[in-house]
């Protein structure tokens, strides 16, 4: 598998970006995350943006798969894009017609099971990819939202099926943790350019330069901790990258609160929607057991 | 030349040098954690060693065919210096000729220059140092005040001044030197570099002894040291542009150095892990397994960026940041290891690692080089106007 992605598909990714940045115009608030996003998923699937990553195969470079992850973590909208990307790649029939968001559950270190998203509507927790099983949609109780951009919510079964395709979602999970750092390193930058103190815009002061350059840092790496998780030998290891990438992102967003001051820490900027979203992706796979996980 | 680290042929090429490092690194290189090695032995085995490269047909292995080398790309270097990793295979002593040095003379000297210089920097036999930083400047290298200068009519330059911190300047035949050519002319338009011949009677290299014990490092002082026309490396007072590299050299200058410095986290990060086994600094060391990994990775990337002519220069920037801060670190939990078989190890890693914020470019330096020419940040002082951030953008 190539390491960086196709000139073509980076090209895609730019049309997406564009597409999602019509379909989340922001700023983000609580109202617009409990909103139906049936009119963002319908756009989803008519541009043909669910089966990228290949209905029933796997010929689509992972690589690929990772950057439009990262584009969608750039946009904060509440629906199951990564885990379906996965999962349509992963299974069984190649005429899936539906396409309803589907997301996956994972068994944790309880005993219970846990799915993002499963408490939305029309949310299918899909249970066994080479059955195509799903539970029923929506029936996930307690949800954590923590992150409203990725609820987590508990369900009655774990999935099962092939490790490799828990491998393949923590990998875009990870991607997504990369993309909403991406975009809290893309503001803090923006801002340093705006913002003045003592006569001179903050963005010219050598402590933000050096914070600046460990933004950087920390965004370049956890991108290639991503790149590490899609290539894993098994879920241990993808586990590890991907904790990896998602640690890495959520330091690119603590740093850019900082860079940001006071503005940062409040519930207005919205800078705090992407640093939930990586911690809610950290402690998701802070959950997935892996003992229980050998056991099914 | 591979595209890609992942396909059959990368897997027999690496096949290939695996087999060539398990019969070829020297016994007395492996055994020396038992049995000692002077620092003489150490220089002997590590000279020798730049010989087999060369002899093998590993010397130069991103080097045009033209010059001597194998004409290869990085990704083919990069399993080399892995594969060496791993082997335990000894550091030659020619690293400056080759990743400075020598592509420097590839892409602006003279014929004549290509003809004298290039072929024994690529067997090994004329090792090379690197004179940029002075007493009164390091960072602020444009400041130079070694002076080159030459009368009206005159030919050759005659060297005056002091370098210092040189590296293996008391083993070098050559120093890349970095003098000033104009008392007039402004900074940065004052400077020239000449592949400077070391082995001469105004030359004295005094070894300065540094945290470690060892004396790796010199200075050198310059009194009417002979420089010759054929020694000036491109125009005169040119030289601030060939202090960094440009062009395809400079590429493999960064992928190169990256991948040293992967093979020393992997030494030191190997050593953690086996001195820290089932005490409760394993899962630090498990942690820094990780992070080794997330480097291993992240020039993965990076070789095949530069492999396909990507956007690279980014994601280079920030590697040694990353090495040099995260091998301290190790080197620190290292210490507190209480692994007594190790103590003398770790104390030596300690202080050797302090070098590496500092030489080649300091880790304020480096960040300061991220801030304004990889993000574009203003400088103090400077009005600004706001750059449209591309979401993707990361290059130059
Ligand atoms: C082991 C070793 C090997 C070396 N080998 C060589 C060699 O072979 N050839 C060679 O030419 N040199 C060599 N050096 C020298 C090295 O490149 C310099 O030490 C380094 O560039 C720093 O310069 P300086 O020592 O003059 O420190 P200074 O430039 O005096 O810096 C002192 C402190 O001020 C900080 N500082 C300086 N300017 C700024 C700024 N603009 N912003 C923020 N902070 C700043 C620095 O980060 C540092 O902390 C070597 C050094 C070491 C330790």
């Amino acid at each position: 598998m190539s390491l960086i992605p196709s000139i073509e598909f980076l090209d895609a990714t730019k049309e997406f970006n564009r597409l999602l940045e019509s379909l989340s115009p922001g700023p983000y608030s609580e109202e617009w995350f409990a909103q139906p996003q049936t009119e963002a998923w319908n756009a989803l699937r008519e541009g043909g943006w669910l089966l990228a990553g290949g209905a029933g195969s796997r010929d689509e470079e992972l690589t690929n798969l990772l950057e439009l992850a990262e584009v969608w973590g750039q946009h904060l909208i509440p629906l199951p894009f990564s885990a379906t990307l996965c999962l349509m790649r992963w299974a069984n029939s190649s005429d899936q017609p539906s396409v309803s968001p589907l997301t996956l559950a994972v068994p944790t270190a309880g005993g219970s099971a846990i799915a993002p998203f499963a408490n939305i509507r029309g949310v299918e927790v899909v249970c066994d990819v080479e059955l195509g099983l799903t539970l029923s949609a929506g029936k996930g109780t307690s949800p954590d939202i923590f992150a409203p951009s990725m609820p987590i919510a508990v369900v009655d079964r774990a999935s099962i099926g092939p490790q490799e395709w828990l491998c393949t979602s923590i990998a875009l999970f990870a991607a997504e943790a990369v993309g909403a750092a991406r975009q809290c390193h893309n503001r803090a930058l923006a801002y340093s350019f705006e913002r003045s103190a003592y006569q001179q815009v903050i963005g010219s002061f050598q402590a933000i330069h050096h914070m600046a350059a460990n933004m950087y840092r920390d965004l370049e790496l956890a991108k290639s901790a991503s790149l590490w998780a899609a290539n894993a030998g098994d879920l241990e290891e993808a586990l590890r990258a991907g904790t990896m990438a998602a640690e890495l992102a959520r330091s690119v967003a603590q740093k850019s609160i900082q860079v940001h001051g006071g503005i940062g820490f409040t519930w207005e900027l919205g800078l705090h929607w992407y640093l939930r979203h990586v911690m809610a992706v950290e402690s998701f796979f802070r959950h997935i057991s892996l003992e229980h996980m050998r056991e099914m | 030349m591979l595209l890609t680290l992942n396909s059959p042929e990368a897997e027999s090429y690496r096949r290939q040098i695996r087999d060539w490092l398990n019969k070829s690194v020297p016994e007395p290189w492996l055994n020396r954690s038992q049995e000692m090695l002077s620092s003489d032995e150490e220089l002997d085995l590590k000279r020798n060693w730049g010989y087999s490269l060369y002899e093998a047909g590993y010397a130069g292995l991103t080097w045009p065919t033209v010059f001597g080398g194998q004409g290869l790309g990085p990704i083919e270097e990069f399993i080399f210096y892995e594969e060496s990793a791993k082997a335990g295979a000894p550091e030659s002593l020619d690293t400056l000729g080759k990743y400075l040095a020598g592509p420097a003379i590839m892409q602006y000297g003279t014929d004549g220059q290509k003809v004298r210089f290039l072929p024994p920097i690529l067997a090994g036999r004329e090792i090379w140092c690197e004179g940029y930083s002075e007493p009164d400047g390091g960072s602020d290298l444009a400041s130079a005040s070694t002076t080159a200068l030459r009368g009206r009519d005159e030919d050759d330059y005659l060297v005056n001044g002091r370098k210092i911190w040189t590296s293996w300047g008391h083993i070098a035949d050559r120093c890349y030197l970095l003098a000033k050519t104009s008392r007039e002319l402004p900074h940065h338009h004052n400077l020239s570099v000449f592949l400077f011949n070391m082995r001469q009677p105004n030359v004295e290299v005094r070894r300065i002894r540094q945290i470690t014990g060892d004396a790796t490092f010199n200075e050198v002082t310059f009194e009417n040291a002979l420089a010759t026309r054929d020694e000036l490396l491109g125009v005169e007072n040119g030289g601030w542009s060939l202090v960094g590299l440009t062009g395809p050299y400079r590429r493999i200058r960064f992928a190169l150095n990256g991948l040293r410095q992967y093979g020393q986290l992997y030494a030191l990060i190997e050593q953690l892990s086996n001195c820290t086994r089932e005490s409760h600094l394993e899962s630090i060391a498990n942690s820094f397994q990780d992070r080794l990994e997330t480097f291993r990775w992240h020039l993965m990337r990076l070789v095949e960026l530069q492999a396909n002519d990507r956007e690279w220069y980014g994601p280079a920037a920030i590697l040694r940041l990353t090495f040099s801060e995260l091998a301290q670190e190790v080197t620190e939990v290292g210490l507190t290891a209480q692994c007594t078989e190790h103590d003398d190890y770790w104390r030596d890693r300690f202080l050797h690692c302090r070098s590496e914020t500092i030489a080649g470019g300091t880790s304020e330096i480096q960040r300061n080089v991220i801030a304004t020419s990889v993000l574009k940040m203003p400088r103090f002082g400077q009005v600004v106007r706001s750059p449209t951030l591309d979401s993707k953008s990361s290059g130059e």
